[in-house]
């Protein structure tokens, strides 16, 4: 999806936050859009079935300052956790540019991060990406809670390719941004087509 | 908008014809990126990405019930006087759609038949314009538009 317009001087990109069910996706975007100042974001679209888990997609455009005169743009989405949900995260991420692969800590849930990660490279090989081709970083949710899987496991489990890792507690704003920035980081070095 | 020459083009070609009143327009690249709103505002982009979202999503209804070509459809959810509408526009090489948000419509019929006879109008013109002016998709370039970016940069892109 990355779109350069060379003629206004203005990116776009699509960045998606994949994950298992509550592991805290849209706590993460939902935190981006309270703190983010309203001159900077656009309306925040929440796609939930009536027990507020999400349904299709959370939608919330950033529109964050210039870098080298470029003014950047991200669109961030998050998929569906839920297992049935399948077809929609394939569809949400075609044109992606970057992940955010939000993994929740606690032990009993790490069969989860694991089927979602294969379901991860599932769909994206789906969509004809490569998996260690789009650019990607991992966060360990829900830090504060006290049964959690220690991060070097995490690591060793869910992190072969050693890609960027943050810890977070989303709900309370910590490893939130720090993920995105890294992220968007990734992304913008990313993008292909060099100045004439 | 993320094309300002397309966003022009549009802009011209809209100005060009008389849109029926309480009738929000707008174009949308089939990834979701706003190309032009006819009454931009801050819920403009949160518009094109869900009438992308609801395409997709319908076009995979449809292929599930065996029907692989989905060109000449459409979408519509609507009720006696309000409803959306999305048209697919083949603009050459690249689609996108004319979505149409209409409230109070009198007729809504006719107002289906005037979208729906713009959207072919639109695509007619943009298959007119020069090719590089036609861009729906970045032009190819070379390398990587920047080599290295310095964490200052990002701290101040995400004003910190």
């Amino acid at each position: 999806m990355s779109f350069v317009n060379y003629h206004t001087k203005e990116i776009n990109c699509k960045i998606v936050y994949y994950g298992p069910g509550l592991g805290g996706k849209t706590t993460n975007i939902q935190w981006i859009y309270q703190k983010t100042s309203a001159g900077n974001k656009g309306q925040m679209v929440s796609l939930n079935t009536e027990n507020e888990r999400t349904l299709f997609f959370d939608f919330l455009p950033l529109d964050l300052g210039e870098i080298r005169g470029f003014k950047t743009r991200f669109h961030l989405y998050t998929v569906p956790g839920q297992v049935f949900y399948e077809a929609s995260r394939k569809l949400i991420l075609r044109g992606v540019d970057g992940l955010v692969f939000v993994a929740d800590s606690q032990v009993e849930r790490m069969e989860a991060n694991m089927e979602s990660l294969e379901s991860l490279e599932k769909n994206l090989a789906a969509q004809g990406y490569e998996a260690g081709r789009v650019p990607t970083v991992m966060q360990w949710n829900k830090r504060d809670l006290p049964n959690i899987v220690p991060t070097m496991d995490l690591s060793n489990k869910l992190n072969p390719r050693r890609l960027p890792e943050f810890e977070a507690v989303a709900f309370q704003g910590e490893g939130v941004f720090e993920t995105l920035k890294t992220i968007s980081k990734m992304v913008l070095l990313n993008i292909k087509g060099g100045l004439e | 908008m993320i094309n300002g020459m397309m966003h022009e083009h549009i802009s011209q070609f809209m100005s060009k014809h008389r849109l029926p009143k309480g009738l929000r327009l707008f174009v949308v690249r089939g990834d979701g990126l706003l190309v032009w709103d006819g009454k931009p505002d801050n819920q403009s982009q949160a518009l094109a990405a869900l009438c992308s979202g609801v395409w997709e999503a319908s076009k995979a209804m449809a292929k599930a019930a065996g029907q692989v070509d989905v060109k000449d459809f459409r979408f519509v959810f609507d009720s006696t006087d309000h409803g959306v509408l999305i048209f697919p526009v083949d603009g050459e090489g690249q689609g996108f759609h004319l979505a149409a948000i209409y409230e109070g419509c009198v007729n809504p019929a006719l107002l289906k038949r005037q979208v729906h006879s713009l959207g072919g109008k639109l695509a007619q013109y943009v298959r007119q314009l020069p090719k590089q002016t036609r861009v729906f998709n970045q032009p190819q370039r070379e390398g990587y538009l920047f080599s290295d970016i310095s964490d200052d940069e990002m701290d101040r892109l995400f004003g910190i």
